[in-house]
């Protein structure tokens, strides 16, 4: 019996043990928030990562389909076929529960700026290697902030504006009687937002001129990313020129307008920001194509767009920030002669093709009888023949859309544009791969991309062809009745590059309006202007009703067709609808409903 | 609706009739006493006096599955088990609280689904607090004690087993021809107001049969795909060992066909080698060892496509070239997937995996210390490990264009068989250990022990955080005091900790008392003689409730800062990033869980009449949700903020079981099994975002509903049909929809906060559209008579609607899915001439009829045939001239129907409304000796 005992007890020991009594913890590795600021690269990282929205964001391709060209009268997206995003748009579909575009929600930019804020406050005191380093992150918090306030400032119009805690002490008293709405927060977990309110789009206006400023006050930023490919998208100081150039604009135009932001401080920061950057190396480019380029290049402004020179601003000197991808026009936006395409995506509008001018100088179209766009009033002083529309008209037109008869080089050497029936290139109500309008866009798509290679053009930012358009409008806004010869000359410039002829001093300030406008339409085509531009203009219900086509009849003459009816053009389309989960959210806490007009 | 009386009114019957065969069937009392079931920890005790609720199922019917899964051959066997994987429906909105026990392993990384049917001897679940208390947090939802077969003493013996099946999907896709899809694609455009894209010709052209009209499933699916499975089972042993061994293994093949076989194999396959292994050894008088082992490796192949091939068959219409064309994969510019290509030239997945199971323990005898002592010790293992050699390939798609020229289309090229390889491992190890203690002085019986255990698991994820392993401690105590075997009283308790709480917070204790009163010993029972048992039962427990480790986040108690090489900017370090997670909880901890049972076993004539009756119910607190209160503004979106204990969560419902063993005229002998449960769950707050302030018909979208209750529009049906039947009556409304606009044809909605617009602000809880069916039935009848057998089961559910949508409901499927329901959609035409309408006007893209609704919502109610068995065993004396035992033929047919009063039946099942991954119904015929 002892024996058992023996043998029992120490194996029934041993066994308890064996297991042990303290729960065993493996360490991962995890950090607290302070540590991030204890050690330089993670400083780094985090200002890094408060890029990536940013950076995401500057592709230009929304789910295929050119930036945003869709959903304005610039183009009609082939995604009708498959109920795609941007029909869904065009068809009034919106809600404050659904995303535009499939895109994430403009107002997530908040976790961004909350980042951002962080950074400011924290970067004083952070561990850095090299004082040049934590200058040019102070530099960098700001103008990334700024660049988020401002996405979401022209989506939702005036939004709450929120600055990092430190700042309450450093703004001066007129600098916080700008701002008289901004709250101060230090990006801590919080759970009370009673104190939420919006600013308007001036307060929020003046902080990202307030933040523009600040940036290029900074000495460790240059004016141009980096001196190698690997700054590409980094922040710089002429983004920050060309930001407060763009929020100034918008700020004083009549959808935004309070009457604290005037036409004239607009034509102030844009002369302003316009200034600096000429004074800063930048101009706009005009290089001839040459050697290869000449087979598939026509003049400097879609050689510009079809190529990527450089990072350095060295030869492109006019491209303040643009994206590391090339597009890829030919397959999701492309000609369906094209080996390998797969989309016609965003095919531009008759509306786009008539505001390019004749030669001459001459608006050819000066707007449309009817309500359905089919019967155009022609300028009898243009050189502009019905039968032959594309002929005699500005280099742009060529450079930027594929128009019946228009030739294909190189790698179709010899074939022309043939949207007839039982042309390559027919028009179709249907099918993904032809256009819907009669037109293809040409603007950024390289003829020499195929399958075999992308050679197309990356989407540009931010260049500074805007900043003289931005300073020709305000300039003419801010005038009484005549358009200022510096507002005559700021255009010019830009007509200039393709030699289109100069536009005579001395215009009404109105006649001057609608030339500037349409400046503005024809060189910033596709570029995500637009959809903004009939916005704060307050012109979206005539702009935006329908668009048209053109196709070729038995006879085989142009007639002009409604490619679709839209119903995104009320007033409630002026600004996007804030997330209804977040309207609830500060309604509960504020007893405010913020939601934007005609989405409540 | 008729079907559903209908249904009801069988299973009514059914239950009804059976206690009417129960006739005087004479056996001595004390078989009810002898009846012992497996509990808690490997206790083995007497079901008579245990104070807890559980269900048992037996290999007795477990056999009649020709299923390598357990789970599929338990479905709706046990009272409170559903067919979706529930115990007694949700206790929280987590997953989470079901534990498996194999063979004593609590085993977190076990699922019923690996585990060879052909081994398992029972499987009990247990349902209440004082049943479940011993397993702490793992198991407070449920606990699945898995017992394996073992072996015997005396002559060895042999258990074969040979099944040769043919499976199919228990629904398909009806095939709509190229007319009807043009025609109502054109139709559907036509309500859009686009284009047509069929012409007339091409219309007159597929309906006369001159254009392309292909029937995919046809071209590139078989009508059956073979199903194999081979057992064979040695079990035997003397007074010192026992040994149980069981070899398998199952083949299933291809449901596809697939004809490029240069390079590799891309059919379909799935194979299964089990090996089951139970050894006990008597090594001294006082102590016992024992080991166990399962392995199951499988093998499988499959094509390597992105897509399903199912989905591509039922999304690609009948009139589109989809296949080689002079060796080109001809694709349409909507359909850039070739059916063919997909299953062919994309290459193979080949997966093997190993997944061992081991255990073993020893018991000590201890009686030489003090009377009725004793102590176990047991060590579990599971591993699984998967391999994924991945074959990659691809071809070159060409498209036709409008004038016959073939043209290529997109990047994809003929590229090179490339391999590659992934791999999976996950397993756990744990430790447990008992000191019992039981005695008898006179009329007071007294049970007492202590347990531990200890576990270390890694998950299978590779994530941060989650690949770290699992460590978790636990200790329990039991105490029960019976007196005069009629009173008995029980107490139990575990404190249990978790390394996924914070130090000092990782500990919790859970107490639950139990008790049961033995009627029918007691003296006035005793001239009741056909009464076998009488149990009158209650149990309460406030149960510690693990769904931590289903939630998105390793630990909730901290915040999450990672390192990435996210950064955009390559000139700050390289492209250096920091992520910010989910903020941390430093109090997070498990959920409470107060469950109180009561219920009644009853037991007649020698227990061949078994009845038991359950009613439950439980409160539970601290259930985890994520705010999403919080404006998103302050830069800290929903998706980052904190888990906090704020949810509450209040459960109950009923359990009824129902056995009867009898021998009828003519030699019959009849095994007649019922089992029904109930549920009803409420949120009672689900710490949600009130919507209240924006004047919402229905405020809150957890809060005051069933767990997973969905939410869509009212159909207003004052009009007689419920759609907008014209122009003037759409503008007469005067309702403004929020996105998309209602067409003429389209359903009317109820605006029901009045305020002249329909949005969500009208969105009403659909009625019995949540989570957890309310009820669960299922009856099996086995009958034998001379040399055959038969066996019937069938199993229901009912009481959970559902809202359909997408493929197979909504016509608006990639380039349109015609199903015979928008045969019937709405169109002028059809309305003037007063034919049936039985679907919203067609649309080509998203309409306003196409969001949840109650249009789409139908009862998913059902009673299943799962289960024919006829078998046949040869002559005894034949057999026994064979040297054989039994040598049975038998025919098996598994989900051989189904009714139901879900809508669109005809082409969808209620269990799985997935057409992708179809439930299979199958018949097999097999061969079973023994020796």
């Amino acid at each position: 019996m002892k024996l058992k005992a023996y043998f029992v007890l120490p194996l029934l020991a041993g066994l308890a043990a064996a297991g042990c009594t303290e729960i065993q913890e493996y360490p991962d590795g995890r950090m607290d928030f302070d540590h991030i600021f204890q050690n330089p690269k993670l400083v780094g990282g985090y200002v890094n990562s408060c890029y990536i929205p940013a950076v995401t964001g500057y592709s230009g391709i929304y789910g295929n389909s050119t930036y945003m060209a869709s959903v304005t009268d610039e183009a009609h997206d082939t995604d009708d076929a498959t109920g795609g995003p941007m029909y869904a748009w065009n068809s009034g579909f919106a809600t404050p529960f659904t995303t535009p575009w499939g895109v994430t929600a403009a107002w997530d930019m908040y976790t961004p700026i909350r980042a951002c804020n962080v950074l400011v406050d924290r970067v004083e005191s952070a561990t850095i290697h090299l004082p040049v380093q934590r200058e040019m992150y102070r530099a960098e918090a700001r103008g990334l902030r700024s660049w988020y306030y401002f996405t979401l400032l022209k989506n939702y119009g005036g939004v709450p504006l929120i600055l990092s805690e430190s700042e309450r002490a450093t703004l001066t008293p007129e600098e916080l009687k700008q701002t008289p709405d901004a709250l101060f927060y230090s990006g801590e977990h919080q759970d009370d937002w009673s104190g939420a309110r919006k600013s308007s789009y001036a307060q929020v206006v003046r902080a990202i001129i307030r933040d523009s400023r600040y940036v290029m006050a900074n000495t460790a930023m240059g004016w141009h990313s980096g001196t190698t490919d690997n700054g590409m998208c980094r922040w710089n100081k002429g983004m920050s020129a060309g930001l407060m150039s763009r929020a100034a604009l918008y700020a004083a135009s009549p959808l935004n307008a309070d009457g604290t932001f005037t036409w004239a401080e607009a034509a102030a920061v844009c002369k302003e920001a316009l200034d600096l950057c000429l004074a800063n190396g930048y101009s706009l480019v005009k290089i001839q194509p040459k050697g290869d380029f000449l087979r598939y290049s026509y003049n400097p402004y879609d050689l510009y767009f079809i190529t990527t020179i450089d990072a350095k601003g060295t030869s492109d000197t006019e491209s303040i920030i643009y994206p590391k991808q090339r597009l890829g026009m030919w397959q999701w936006c492309g000609l369906p002669s094209t080996a390998g395409q797969e989309r016609a995506g965003a095919c531009p509008s008759q509306e786009l093709v008539d505001s390019y001018e004749t030669l001459d100088g001459e608006m050819p179209i000066l707007g449309y009888s009817d309500a359905d766009h089919l019967k155009p009033i022609i300028n009898p002083k243009a050189n502009y023949d019905e039968k032959n529309p594309y002929a005699n008209r500005d280099p742009r037109l060529m450079a930027s859309i594929y128009y019946n008869g228009a030739r294909l080089m190189p790698l179709e050497d010899g074939k022309f544009i043939d949207i007839s029936e039982s042309g390559a290139h027919s028009v179709s109500a249907t099918l993904l791969r032809h256009t819907r309008t009669g037109y293809y866009i040409r603007k950024f798509s390289s003829p020499a991309s195929s399958r075999n290679g992308n050679n197309d053009g990356t989407y540009r930012v931010m260049r500074l062809a805007e900043l003289y358009l931005n300073y020709a409008e305000a300039a003419n806004e801010a005038a009484s009745a005549t358009a200022p010869n510096e507002a005559v000359d700021a255009v010019n410039a830009v007509r200039e590059r393709v030699g289109m002829p100069k536009l005579p001093y001395g215009m009404s300030k109105d006649e001057f309006r609608t030339r500037v406008r349409n400046e503005r339409r024809v060189e910033l085509a596709y570029e995500g202007h637009r959809f903004y531009d009939v916005r704060r203009w307050k012109i979206l219900d005539q702009t935006d009703r329908l668009v048209t086509g053109i196709r070729l009849n038995a006879a085989g003459e142009y007639e002009r067709f409604v490619v679709s009816r839209r119903a995104a053009f009320t007033d409630k389309f002026l600004r996007l609808p804030i997330p209804g989960k977040e309207v609830a959210a500060i309604l509960n806490q504020t007893g405010t409903n913020i939601q934007n007009p005609g989405w409540e | 609706m008729k079907r559903y009386n209908r249904l009801h009114i069988a299973a009514a019957t059914l239950a009804l009739a059976a206690p009417a065969f129960a006739a005087q069937a004479q056996q001595p009392a004390a078989e009810a006493e002898k009846q012992m079931i497996e509990v808690a920890l490997g206790e083995v005790v007497p079901e008579w006096s245990y104070t807890g609720a559980v269900s048992t199922v037996t290999a007795k019917e477990l056999d009649y599955f020709q299923t390598t899964s357990l789970q599929e051959a338990m479905v709706g066997k046990l009272a409170g088990y559903y067919g979706n994987g529930d115990v007694r429906g949700r206790n929280s909105f987590n997953e989470g609280g079901l534990l498996v026990v194999l063979d004593g392993v609590p085993s977190p990384t076990v699922s019923l689904a690996s585990l060879d049917p052909a081994s398992i001897a029972s499987v009990t679940i247990l349902k209440d607090a004082a049943a479940k208390a011993l397993y702490g947090p793992q198991g407070a939802q449920g606990v699945f004690v898995v017992t394996s077969r073992k072996g015997h003493s005396g002559k060895t013996t042999v258990n074969a087993n040979a099944n040769f099946g043919w499976q199919q999907p228990v629904k398909r896709a009806p095939r709509t021809s190229s007319y009807d899809y043009a025609r109502l694609r054109n139709q559907a455009l036509f309500n859009d107001g686009l284009a047509a894209r069929y012409t007339s010709q091409e219309l007159a052209a597929y309906q006369s049969g001159t254009g392309i009209d292909n029937d995919w499933q046809n071209l590139y699916m078989r009508n059956f795909a073979p199903t194999d499975r081979f057992n064979a089972a040695v079990a035997g042993g003397n007074d010192r060992t026992k040994f149980f061994v069981n070899a398998g293994y199952s083949q299933t093949g291809s449901m596809y066909k697939a004809d490029f076989k240069e390079k590799y194999n891309p059919e379909e396959s799935q194979r299964y080698f089990d090996l089951n292994t139970n050894i006990q050894v008597q090594l001294f008088s006082f102590m016992k060892m024992w080991a166990g082992t399962t392995a199951r490796i499988g093998k499988s192949g499959v094509a390597n496509s992105a897509t399903n091939p199912l989905q591509l068959i039922y999304t690609t219409p009948s009139n589109v070239e989809n296949g080689p064309v002079d060796g080109k994969i001809i694709v349409n510019e909507t359909f850039p997937n070739s059916i063919y290509g997909e299953i062919n030239y994309k290459g193979v997945k080949n997966v093997t995996s190993t997944d061992v199971n081991a255990n073993f323990g020893v018991d000590f005898d201890l009686a030489f210390l003090t009377q009725g002592l004793s102590a176990k010790a047991w060590v579990g293992y599971n591993s699984f490990y998967t391999g994924q050699r991945t074959g990659t390939y691809d071809y070159s798609r060409w498209v036709r264009d409008e004038n016959g020229s073939i043209n290529r289309f997109g990047t994809a090229n003929d590229d090179p068989l490339r391999w590659g390889k992934s791999s999976q491992m996950y397993y756990f190890m744990s430790f447990q250990a008992l000191v019992d203690w039981q005695r008898t002085f006179g009329d007071h019986s007294i049970d007492l022990f202590a347990t531990y255990l200890g576990e270390d698991r890694v998950g299978g994820s590779n994530s941060p955080g989650w690949m770290l392993p699992f460590t978790r401690i636990q200790v329990g105590g039991h105490a029960k005091y019976g007196y005069a075997n009629r009173y008995f009283l029980q107490f139990d308790c575990t404190y249990a900790g978790s390394e996924q709480m914070r130090k000092g917070n990782q500990f919790h204790f859970s107490p639950t008392v139990s008790g049961a009163w033995v009627v029918s010993n007691e003296e006035f029972m005793a001239d009741m003689a056909n009464v076998s048992l009488l149990k009158l039962r209650g149990s309460f427990g406030g149960l510690e409730y693990n769904t931590l480790e289903m939630l998105p986040n390793r630990y909730l108690y901290e915040s999450e800062y990672n390192v990435t090489k996210g950064g955009p900017i390559m000139d700050i370090y390289t492209g250096a990033g920091v992520s910010e997670g989910v903020l941390g909880n430093p109090d997070i901890k498990w959920e409470k869980s107060w469950q109180q049972n009561y219920g009644v076993d009853f037991a007649m004539f020698a227990n061949t009449l078994r009845f038991t009756a359950d009613y439950w119910r439980t409160r539970q607190n601290g259930v985890i949700v994520q705010r999403n209160d919080i404006p998103a503004m302050g830069g800290i979106p929903s998706s980052r903020q904190p888990y906090t204990n704020l949810g509450r969560v209040e459960n109950q419902g009923v359990d009824l079981q129902l056995g009867l063993t009898r021998q009828l005229p003519a030699g019959i002998n009849l095994d007649l099994n019922a089992d029904f449960g109930w549920n009803s769950n409420k949120v009672t707050y689900g710490a949600d975002l009130d919507y209240s302030g924006l004047n919402y018909a229905y405020g809150y979208r957890a809060t005051g509903y069933s767990v997973g209750q969905q939410f869509g529009y009212l159909v207003d049906y004052s009009n007689g049909n419920g759609f907008y039947n014209s122009a003037a009556e759409l503008a007469a409304s005067g309702l403004t929809y929020m996105g998309t606009s209602p067409r003429v044809g389209d359903l009317r909605y109820r605006d029901l906060n009045g305020d002249g617009r329909i949005d969500n602000g009208d969105l009403a809880p659909l009625p019995g559209v949540k989570k957890s069916p309310s009820t669960h039935y299922g009856a099996s009848a086995q009958l034998t008579w001379r040399n055959f057998d038969l066996y019937v089961y069938a199993q229901g559910e009912s009481g959970r609607n559902m809202v359909l949508s997408g493929l197979g409901v909504n016509e608006n499927v990639g380039q349109g899915v015609y199903t015979p329901a928008h045969f019937e959609a709405w169109t002028a035409d059809r309305f003037a001439a007063g034919e049936a309408i039985s679907y919203p006007a067609l649309t080509s893209t998203v309409s306003s009829s196409l969001a949840a609704n109650d249009f789409f919502t139908t009862r998913a109610d059902y009673l299943r045939l799962k289960n024919v068995t006829l078998g046949y065993s040869l002559p005894a004396k034949l057999t026994a001239r064979a040297g054989f035992n039994q040598i049975r033929v038998y025919f098996t047919a598994q989900n051989l129907a189904c009714a139901t009063n879900m809508k669109y039946s005809k082409w969808l099942d209620p269990e799985n409304t997935s057409y992708i991954k179809p439930l299979m119904r199958s018949y097999n015929v097999g061969l079973n000796l023994k020796f």
